[in-house]
């Protein structure tokens, strides 16, 4: 076991990524619902959050919060925006900031498990099973890495669970729950 | 003196008037100009931004020239993010001001747990410090002002990779050879096809007007030297006159330059270009002089020479004088100009007065081709005054229906003359990484730091609306960075409200506060320039103004921009329309002027010929409107320079009408001389024609049409003989 462990740490990247590819489910469309707990430094306890997403591949996210108050972030490719009661209260896109592009390029492919575009930006390393894969990426570039210390994504047909541990000392853990993969 | 080498101009807009009314907007462009004319910028695009990234590295690599020095990469933005954390609380945007003012407590808790859940959001700093992370959104606004952000180690803007160089040192070597564009065109050679390279910046455009220039004095002055020697040869057929003829030549020249260096310092590329002009009117004397040998082989030089003397004197004076007017323009390139070739004729005349009786020994053959030449002077026909004031009516005729198809031109962009491909890449680049505008923008003054910030910041209000009206793209100000102290202590207040209720309706979840706050302290001017973030925002804050830039101004709507000059201590500067409306003034300014200038050279044959000195000066008023009138029928825009080269036309053009009527009697040699040195003039001037300058074009042009039709028009206006 602690062989093939080696081994399979060892792959090459190109091979993680296809082999993490391979367990995936090609549906154009995911929704589910999610929970997310976050441990913000200087917070007592971590801040609690349940809602619904819709991941469209190739188009955006869709992430609506409905508890402890509901509030709607919708990420496409050029532009972030988010809602709050029908009501717009935040919007960056691309063409005032550039940098919205790294930002909404890493979520989409956090949330499809796609490990080919993680690549160019983290090193990654992990054990793809039977059913189940785990990943651990280390950010490459500097900028990245004045952001993130590390991030895991755990999944199996889709991705199930991504951790997100922050320089600054926040970590977010969130879990995800794929209609009709219960 | 011409041990230092000879330093050489070619800043078009030097040749252009300082701004006549704003001392405050000449420093302004002295220092965006500085800056300016050093810089240099490439962008490279490949088909991805990888691409483009690898491909800059590799140019970067090739790119190898002496003095060209690369900047570094990515400014250092997140020092300068240090640098201003103190004063956050001190920092606010417009939007946030409003959507703050009357918030309730439990919007603002809403809206900052609304932010810490929402996936990827980033914190900076400490929550309780900035709870609503008001600070990053600050930033992200005022970095709107371009679209280049760093990546790495490189500058990126929409997947193109920006390089940014400076010249250092004394300026560029200008002598006529595409270093910088060479460089720049091996450098992309190595460069895979589907790369698209495109450079941009002022050394480019001084290099590639030096090339055009360079050629266009070597056209000009060889071709001219080189027709004055053919008929030099063919009107002499000895070596000597040819000799002693472009000695005077090369004197005039010689003292020109002197002349021009010792009051400027320099030398402007367009004097040079005018220089080699200069030949054709320089070599008139030492013409003159051997016509006459030749004409009276008898007669003792010395002797001769003293009879000719005050014609020669008079001649010089008058040509003089056309290009003392031009010196009274308002630009110091014309100023050049004028002295140069004032110089220069004083040069060349002082040379055949002082040198030729003792270095023209021997006799001057008469040739074939000198005789026939002289005796056509006797077939061509001097008209009686009926048939002159005939001629005049029907000239004026042609004129005035010439004349009226002119339609003037005092654009100053119209003067530019540098290659499109240049320009393309100039305005993609502008465009593309957010240049502000070098010849708009305003100037704001107060009595101190608060008052002059506080009046920024009432244009700068306004130039947000504009914005918005697409009447420009954005505007780069100090009180972007350093809000007045009013403002200041206005946001502060605020700043500390909003952060203070969040954190008071959050406080059981909160771990508890480390201690006391420190107050924050004003953000002085002198501490944003200080930071690495306010070292490019030095050239906007002077002594005892200040500047803002603007981005992409609407041409059609400048003068939306104009009325905020009404705000208090706000003055709009367009450049480009203030050096057109002093084009457009001294161009009807300087045709008035003609007119006294007409009386005064009138005045001046008057008191050496009396009742004949009209004779002297019709052929060249009469020309002076058909050069005009040839100007409107070649459908080319009437131009300030049209002008002042009829003022050159004047004083070259009497010159004919002096050396004729000084040979009244037999006027074979003064024929002679007068179509030499109008078919030399013609060369010289006339080939000034062929240049892609504007503004030398005209002189060309209009001295070419004028030279020749003073020349076939002069004997008409002499007495009949005898």
């Amino acid at each position: 076991m602690n062989a093939l462990l080696l081994i399979l740490l060892a792959a090459a990247p190109g091979e993680l990524a296809s082999q993490v590819k391979s367990k995936l489910s090609d549906a154009a469309v995911q929704r589910g619902t999610f929970e997310q707990s976050k441990q913000v430094k200087g917070f007592k306890r971590p801040l609690k959050s349940s809602g619904s997403y819709v991941v469209t591949k190739g188009e955006g996210v869709q992430w609506n919060t409905l508890k402890p108050f509901p509030s709607e972030l919708s990420v496409k490719a050029d532009e972030i925006s988010s809602k709050q009661n029908g009501a717009e209260v935040f919007r960056l896109d691309a063409k005032s900031e550039p940098t919205v592009r790294v930002i909404t390029q890493l979520l989409f492919s956090l949330l499809a498990g796609d490990l080919a575009a993680l690549e160019s930006q983290f090193a990654a390393t992990g054990e793809v099973g039977a059913d189940r894969w785990s990943i651990n990426l280390q950010p490459k570039s500097d900028g990245l890495k004045k952001v993130f210390a590390s991030i895991a994504l755990e999944g199996d047909r889709s991705v199930r669970s991504v951790w997100l541990k922050e320089q600054n000392g926040d970590s977010t853990t969130i879990t995800l729950v794929p209609e009709g993969q219960p | 003196m011409w041990t230092g080498g000879l330093k050489v101009e070619t800043d078009l807009l030097s040749l252009l008037p300082s701004d006549e009314r704003d001392q405050a907007a000449d420093e302004v462009l002295r220092h965006l100009s500085d800056s300016a004319s050093r810089s240099v910028v490439v962008l490279i695009t490949g088909p991805t931004e990888a691409d483009s990234m690898d491909a800059a590295d590799r140019f970067a690599g090739a790119l190898k020239l002496d003095r060209l020095q690369r900047l570094a990469g990515p400014r250092a933005d997140v020092s300068a993010l240090d640098e201003l954390l103190p004063f956050r609380d001190r920092l606010l945007t417009s939007g946030q001001m409003n959507r703050l003012a009357d918030a309730a407590p439990e919007e603002l808790e809403q809206l900052a747990l609304m932010q810490l859940q929402q996936p990827m959001s980033q914190r900076l700093g400490e929550f309780r410090d900035d709870p609503l992370q008001l600070f990053p959104e600050f930033l992200r606004e005022r970095a709107q002002s371009t679209r280049v952000r760093p990546k790495g180690n490189h500058l990126v803007v929409d997947g193109s990779v920006l390089l940014r160089y400076q010249l250092t040192g004394a300026a560029f070597a200008l002598d006529g050879v595409a270093h910088l564009a060479t460089a720049i065109e091996l450098a992309k050679a190595g460069l895979p096809a589907n790369v698209k390279v495109l450079a941009a910046g002022v050394p480019l455009f001084a290099e590639a007007a030096a090339v055009q220039a360079n050629a266009e004095v070597s056209t000009v002055g060889f071709g001219s030297l080189a027709a004055i020697m053919l008929i030099m040869f063919f009107a002499f057929r000895s070596p000597r006159p040819l000799l002693l003829v472009v000695l005077s030549v090369g004197m005039g020249v010689a003292t020109g330059l002197s002349v021009c260096v010792l009051i400027f310092g320099k030398v402007h590329l367009m004097t040079l270009v005018f220089g080699a002009g200069l030949v054709g009117v320089a070599e008139d004397y030492g013409i003159h002089y051997f016509a006459s040998r030749q004409a009276q082989p008898a007669r003792d030089r010395r002797e001769l020479l003293r009879h000719l003397t005050p014609g020669l004197f008079m001649a010089m004076l008058t040509s003089v004088a056309g290009y003392v007017m031009l010196a009274i323009a308002p630009m110091p390139g014309l100023r050049q100009v004028a002295v140069f070739s004032s110089g220069g004729l004083a040069g060349a005349f002082l040379t055949v007065l002082a040198w030729f009786p003792y270095l023209d020994r021997g006799e001057v053959k008469s040739t074939r081709f000198a005789t026939a030449w002289a005796a056509t002077r006797s077939k061509w026909p001097s008209l009686s005054r009926k048939a002159l004031a005939i001629g005049v009516l029907v000239t004026t005729v042609v004129t005035f229906i010439g004349v009226s198809r002119l339609s003037a031109l005092d654009d100053i962009r119209a003067l530019q003359s540098s290659p499109p491909a240049l320009i393309d890449a100039q305005r993609i680049i502008a465009a593309t990484i957010g240049l502000p505008s070098p010849a708009q923008f305003f100037i704001v003054r107060g009595d101190d730091e608060a008052q002059r910030l506080e009046r920024e910041e009432a244009l700068t209000l306004k130039l947000q609306r504009l914005a918005k009206e697409g009447v420009l793209t954005g505007h780069e100000a100090v009180s972007s960075w350093v809000p007045s102290p009013a403002r200041q202590e206005a946001q502060r207040a605020l700043f500390t409200r909003t952060r203070d209720a969040v954190i008071s309706r959050l406080a059981d979840e909160l771990d508890d506060a480390p201690g006391p706050r420190v107050e924050s302290t004003l953000l002085t001017v002198d501490t944003l320039l200080a930071t690495s973030l306010g070292e490019a925002l030095r050239p906007l804050w002077l002594k005892d103004a200040s500047v803002v830039l603007v981005h992409a101004p609407k041409r059609d709507r400048l003068d939306e921009l104009g009325a905020l000059s009404s705000l208090p201590g706000v003055r709009f500067v367009d450049r480009t329309a203030d050096l057109s409306s002093v084009m457009r003034r001294w161009r009807v300014g300087m045709t008035e002027l003609l007119l006294a200038g007409y009386t005064v050279i009138f005045l001046a044959l008057f008191s050496r010929f009396r009742g004949r000195a009209w004779r002297a000066l019709l052929p060249t008023a009469v020309a002076s409107g058909l050069a005009l009138a040839t100007v409107g029928f070649l459908g080319e825009p009437l131009t300030l320079f049209h002008v002042l080269a009829l003022w050159l036309l004047l004083g070259m053009g009497v010159d004919y009408g002096i050396f004729l009527l000084e040979h009244s009697a037999d006027q074979g040699e003064a024929w002679l001389a007068v179509g030499l040195g109008a078919v030399s003039t013609l060369l010289s001037f006339g080939l000034l024609a062929v240049s892609t300058t504007p503004a030398i074009h005209a002189f060309g042009v209009t001295l070419g049409v004028g030279v020749t039709l003073v020349w076939l028009l002069s004997p008409l206006s002499q007495q009949k003989h005898p």
